[in-house]
């Protein structure tokens, strides 16, 4: 409960149109302001806080006081200081010779209202800064996928040589097994022959080599199957001859 | 008694009605024809020195009565004053219900010899912005006499040009103050603008006499201060807020949207993720007369799929283009490069321009790479090793 008392021992009485507010504002800016009402010397008014409860929407905090006092013969000159008294429950405020209007604040006040009910109504919404939307906004960076990790080069080269081995090992195991090409044919023509096969191995794999690093599936074709009709009639003849040889041999 | 104080919704709203949009070489966004709609044609000759000024200016004002049976506008049974509240509300501005309230002010009112009843304020709480108020300050306070209004505080569109102190409240001048006043401290807006979405500026002003010959010539001193203007603050600032309405500032256009890949100058149809791209866009203000290149620098660019992906500032070296350059995000799919630019008192600007990116082709990634080398080698050592065999397979003996 709150009571506060305005009064001008000054004489002059108050003309309408005269303005005497009361402004509780809370520390979320929801504001309720309360007309004192008077006659022309006193002003009174008497804040009955729990039955205002739900008009201040339950709203507990510390809320400014503030308090306007205008009158249209209220003319401003100088300004003096006013004393201001703080009762417990009571304000009395003497303007002892304060002829102006003014918008005084007078301190500020904790509140401890009861808990809200459900239908209790809400407080009006407060402006969100609708400022916000003509500044410029935050820049933006994309932030792009980081590659996946490789292993160092000198791993993988070292696993390339590990790979190597088996072929080093083949090639160092026919030199054990002592191999030889003493039955190349001797004859010039199975000779010839003989060595067109396997140079046309040779192409093939060549061609693939070249597929690999830059021809497409298309041309590598188109080779393949001249290579390959080729080497059919050459294979043919270089391997028959070569069966017929040994099988002369062994029937000799 | 409504009459002088009714508020003149100072024609903006019917140079939408008349005006024509053009935007050839050359030509302004609106056009200059005017209309002045009154309640009584004394305003004519009361606030001359105002049309005297829009006049020089270039526009070409026709005065008509609100009630004038030849104007193609709706008619309304209802008067004048009514008519305004219903388009202020449209707006978004609330006017004090009570038609014979004021906006009385005992702490900032102006002095004046005759002892008043503090219903002509001194008002000097005055938007921050260049474009609306003009870039020179407006020192002397501005002499406001009429009804208050108010915006929701949650409407963007709305801007307080003059707002009231906060010992300001709005009640009949005459009557006793029976209850609290609906409006009352900085909330009351004595001149508010509203730029709409499709950037039609609307200016309401609670005070006609704010713009009358008598108040642009008369000095102002305020209540409490010992510092007196030879001139009020009206003149100043009705004029530049009458530019600033009729789009002769803070008028943008933005034309030209270029863009390409970093290094050509064509614009593909199509960018690959991982792309160097740089893009362009020229920004113009309309100055009254001409386009000029508008020069600022928190104009954005976005590249944006669902949400911004990049948000960059862009550079300009003062002849209207604006250009930034970034690489594009190594997400595909269908982008748009935005520009989103609102600032208080200009136009909007809102541009979208849609291009696809796509992502790698086969062949536009790494060829050899030294991890495969181990299987590269175990491929061609196979090949190698068959070849051998083949020939020592056959000729061993």
């Amino acid at each position: 409960r709150l009571s506060f008392q305005l009064s001008t021992p000054l004489g002059r009485t108050f003309k309408p149109h005269q303005q005497v507010f009361l402004k509780l504002k809370h520390e979320s800016k929801v504001e309720h302001l309360f007309v004192v009402p008077g006659s022309a010397r006193q002003f009174k008014i008497v804040l009955d806080f729990l039955g205002l409860v739900e008009k201040f929407y339950y709203l507990s905090g510390t809320y400014d006081l503030e308090l306007s006092v205008g009158d249209a013969s209220m003319v401003c000159r100088h300004i003096h200081n006013s004393t201001v008294l703080f009762g417990l429950a009571l304000l009395i405020i003497l303007c002892l010779l304060q002829e102006n209007s003014f918008l005084r604040a007078l301190g500020q006040l904790e509140l401890d209202l009861p808990e809200a009910p459900e239908k209790a109504p809400r407080p009006p919404a407060q402006a969100v800064d609708p400022l916000a939307k003509f500044r410029p906004q935050k820049e933006i960076e994309h932030i792009f996928r980081v590659p996946e990790k490789r292993p160092l080069q000198e791993v993988s080269l070292a696993f390339t040589g590990l790979t190597l081995l088996p072929f080093i090992g083949f090639l160092i195991g026919l030199m054990r097994l002592g191999v030889n090409l003493k039955n190349f044919p001797s004859l010039p023509g199975p000779a010839a022959f003989a060595s067109l096969f396997h140079a046309g191995i040779a192409a093939v794999l060549l061609l693939y080599v070249l597929f690999w690093v830059k021809l497409d599936l298309f041309t590598t074709l188109k080779y393949l199957s001249f290579l390959g009709v080729f080497l059919v009639f050459v294979g043919h003849r270089t391997l028959s001859h070569l069966s017929n040889t040994t099988a002369k041999q062994k029937t000799a | 008694m409504a009459a002088p104080r009714v508020l003149l919704l100072l024609a903006a709203a019917a140079l939408l009605a008349v005006s024509s949009v053009g935007d050839a070489s050359g030509e302004g966004p609106r056009g200059r024809k005017l209309l002045v709609l009154v309640d009584d044609l004394a305003v004519r000759s009361s606030h001359s020195a105002f049309f005297g000024s829009l006049q020089a200016r270039g526009l070409d004002l026709e005065f008509r009565l609100a009630d004038d049976p030849k104007l193609s506008l709706h008619r309304y049974d209802h008067s004048a004053s009514d008519l305004i509240r219903g388009i202020a509300t449209e707006c978004g501005v609330d006017f004090d219900e009570d038609p014979e309230a004021m906006v009385i002010d005992h702490i900032n009112y102006a002095s004046s010899e005759v002892e008043g009843d503090h219903t002509l304020i001194a008002g000097d709480d005055l938007i921050q912005s260049d474009v609306i108020l003009g870039s020179k300050k407006i020192e002397a306070p501005v002499l406001f006499r009429g009804i208050g209004h108010a915006a929701n505080p949650s409407n963007s569109l709305v801007l307080k040009v003059l707002s009231a102190s906060p010992s300001a409240y709005s009640a009949n001048p005459e009557a006793k103050l029976a209850s609290v006043p609906s409006l009352t401290g900085s909330a009351i807006s004595l001149v508010s603008v509203m730029q709409a979405r499709n950037n039609a500026r609307v200016l309401i002003s609670g005070s006609l006499d704010l713009f009358s010959n008598r108040f642009l010539k008369s000095g102002v001193q305020k209540a409490g201060s010992k510092m007196s203007h030879d001139k009020a603050g009206n003149e100043q600032f009705v004029t530049e807020t009458s530019k600033w309405v009729f789009h002769e500032r803070g008028h943008l256009k933005a034309v030209n949207v270029k863009h390409h890949k970093v290094g050509e100058t064509n614009e593909p149809s199509m960018y690959r993720i991982n792309d160097d791209l740089e893009y362009s866009v020229e920004i113009y203000e309309w100055s009254g007369t001409s386009w000029k290149p508008y020069v600022a620098d928190d104009v954005q660019i976005q590249f944006f799929m669902m949400s911004p992906y990049v948000l960059k500032n862009m550079s300009t070296d003062k002849t209207a283009v604006y250009s930034a350059s970034f690489k594009v995000p190594d997400v595909y799919g269908v982008f748009q490069f935005k520009v989103e630019y609102q600032r208080l008192g200009y136009t909007g600007l809102s541009l979208a321009k849609q291009i696809p990116v796509r992502p790698y082709r086969h062949d536009e990634y790494e060829r050899f790479i030294t991890s495969a080398f181990p299987y590269y080698a175990a491929s061609f050592s196979t090949m190698g090793a068959f070849f051998i065999f083949s020939v020592a397979y056959l000729y061993h003996k």
